[in-house]
């Protein structure tokens, strides 16, 4: 037998993961310019246990790895990665953050960091009296002092058995957890790693289309789960006032 | 009278279970491979009616030696039956296929047609059509909720280290041309005798899959959930109208009820 408790419970999971939903195609929208970012999607799944009917749960926000377009920048140090694997960068801390986001610059150590000053995981750095720099399709950096090249090393790679299960930290860097395995090390176009495409960067994956969708049946639910709350409301009022 | 009370008590309760059934399935109107459930009614246990007439005579008076013998007394005379209202009867799940949305991820998986995905869970083998599935930290193929999906052989699937995962329409896996294995798309003859919902969106199944697939996979699609709104709507307003004459009805009863008592206290 049910219970009004029970009912509005269930009117209630389904308003509150609609308004996450709305959060996670807010987000999503908001980035929809942001270099390297990855478009989230929030999983529902049914909750029901031995019969006993609790509407529905957020079961997991995965992340959707589809590949950005290209966005031609013409700037030498702006890279990106056609295919799997992601930039490792040191975050202040030691750390290692992983990120799809290719911009990078040289700092005046000869460093190559990313626009909040983290290095890029490689094993080098720039002569400071080089005059040109090109990272080709393996991530090797070259630079040219007095009109000599010279190769500096690949840019490696990383990849995770689980992408998805790598945890956001915000400024489009991703850290290694449980859920996402180790990070396994490659070189550009090694297998099952991508490609380096320099002096360009990938745009967002978002797509606006999807977004307004997915935007416009959240919509959908929460009304019908509102109407819902709102008409077993009247059922209780109507079971109260039995006795006049 | 006291029975016409409980009739339209046990629809005021069954309008509250049809009720919790209709927020479940809104609830779960964007839940991929979601079946909506049904709900049937039936008629609640009848009683018979009886009227009891008084055949005793006035020359039995007190002090009479007469052998007992009841009939003498009274006598029962069937007159009918008599209903006592609605009950909730089996729940179905409505088994139709639900719209197909592109999602262009790889290990999004959807079923047009029959047939069911095998997967593992703690309390054993289930089916599901919720083709929304990841790679998990040991790159085995895992539902939402973290279950292993089985391959036609009914063993957990692994994907080898690689990049480009291609799934066709029969099922099979090649990761980066080559063939890994092929998933397990069951079907049943009869699938409402042997398919029992089970917990989170999984059927449990009392016989082993026994059909002939004729579904085909298509990847990169998830089949949304089949809820129909507008029926669900429907189906919310009738729920909440005849809740509302349930509740009337009792309130009649009570007012009758309360009025016989105060005249024949009159009395």
């Amino acid at each position: 037998m049910s219970s009004f408790t029970q009912i509005i419970q269930m009117a209630r999971s389904s308003i509150l993961g609609s308004l996450s939903n709305l959060d996670v195609v807010s987000n999503n929208l908001a980035n929809i310019n942001t270099t390297g970012f990855k478009s989230s999607r929030l999983n529902f799944q049914e909750l029901l246990d031995q019969n006993n009917k609790y509407g529905v749960q957020e079961s997991s926000t995965q992340s959707i790895f589809t590949q950005g377009a290209v966005n031609r920048t013409g700037n030498p140090l702006d890279i990106m990665i056609t295919g799997h694997g992601f930039f490792g960068v040191k975050m202040a801390d030691g750390k290692i953050a992983y990120t799809r986001d290719g911009s990078f610059k040289l700092d005046t150590q000869g460093s190559i960091v990313d626009g909040a000053g983290n290095k890029l995981v490689w094993d080098g750095t720039v002569p400071l009296d080089g005059t040109k720099i090109e990272v080709n399709q393996d991530g090797m950096i070259k630079v040219s002092v007095n009109g000599v090249w010279q190769d500096l090393g690949q840019i490696p790679l990383f990849e995770f058995n689980n992408p998805s299960g790598l945890k956001i930290i915000g400024d489009n860097l991703r850290i290694e957890t449980e859920e996402s395995g180790k990070p396994l090390e490659g070189t550009p176009s090694d297998k099952g790693f991508g490609s380096i495409l320099s002096e360009s960067l990938e745009s967002s994956n978002v797509d606006y289309a999807t977004e307004l969708v997915r935007m416009i049946t959240l919509q959908r639910s929460f009304d019908v789960s509102i109407k819902n709350l709102q008409q077993t409301d009247l059922m209780l009022g109507m079971a109260i006032n039995m006795r006049k | 009278m006291i029975k016409g009370l409980y009739s339209a008590v046990s629809a005021m309760i069954t309008g509250l279970d049809r009720q919790a059934l209709i927020t479940h399935n809104a609830a779960n109107l964007d839940t991929p491979g979601f079946k909506q459930i049904m709900m049937t009614m039936e008629e609640f246990k009848q009683t018979g009616v009886f009227s009891a007439e008084s055949t005793l005579s006035p020359s039995i008076g007190l002090g009479g030696n007469i052998p007992f013998d009841e009939n003498r007394f009274l006598e029962i005379n069937y007159i009918g039956s008599h209903g006592t209202g609605v009950n909730k009867a089996e729940e179905r799940s409505h088994l139709s296929q639900g719209a197909l949305l592109n999602t262009e991820e790889p290990l999004d998986l959807a079923i047009q047609g029959n047939g069911y995905f095998k997967i593992q869970t703690p309390d054993g083998m289930r089916y599901t059509r919720d083709g929304r599935f990841n790679l998990n930290a040991n790159r085995e193929v895992v539902s939402v909720d973290g279950y292993y999906l089985m391959d036609d052989a009914d063993q957990k699937i692994s994907l080898p280290e690689g990049s480009i995962i291609e799934i066709n329409s029969d099922g099979t896996i090649f990761l980066d041309q080559e063939e890994v294995t092929t998933i397990s798309v069951s079907s049943f003859k009869d699938e409402i005798a042997s398919l029992v919902r089970s917990n989170d969106n999984t059927f449990e199944a009392s016989t082993a899959p026994d059909g002939e697939s004729t579904g085909s996979v298509s990847q990169g699609y998830l089949e949304s959930s089949n809820v129909d709104v507008a029926q669900l709507m429907t189906q919310m307003v009738s729920v909440v109208r005849s809740y509302e004459a349930a509740q009337q009805l009792v309130s009649i009863q009570d007012e009758l009820l309360g009025r016989s008592i105060s005249t024949l206290g009159r009395i």
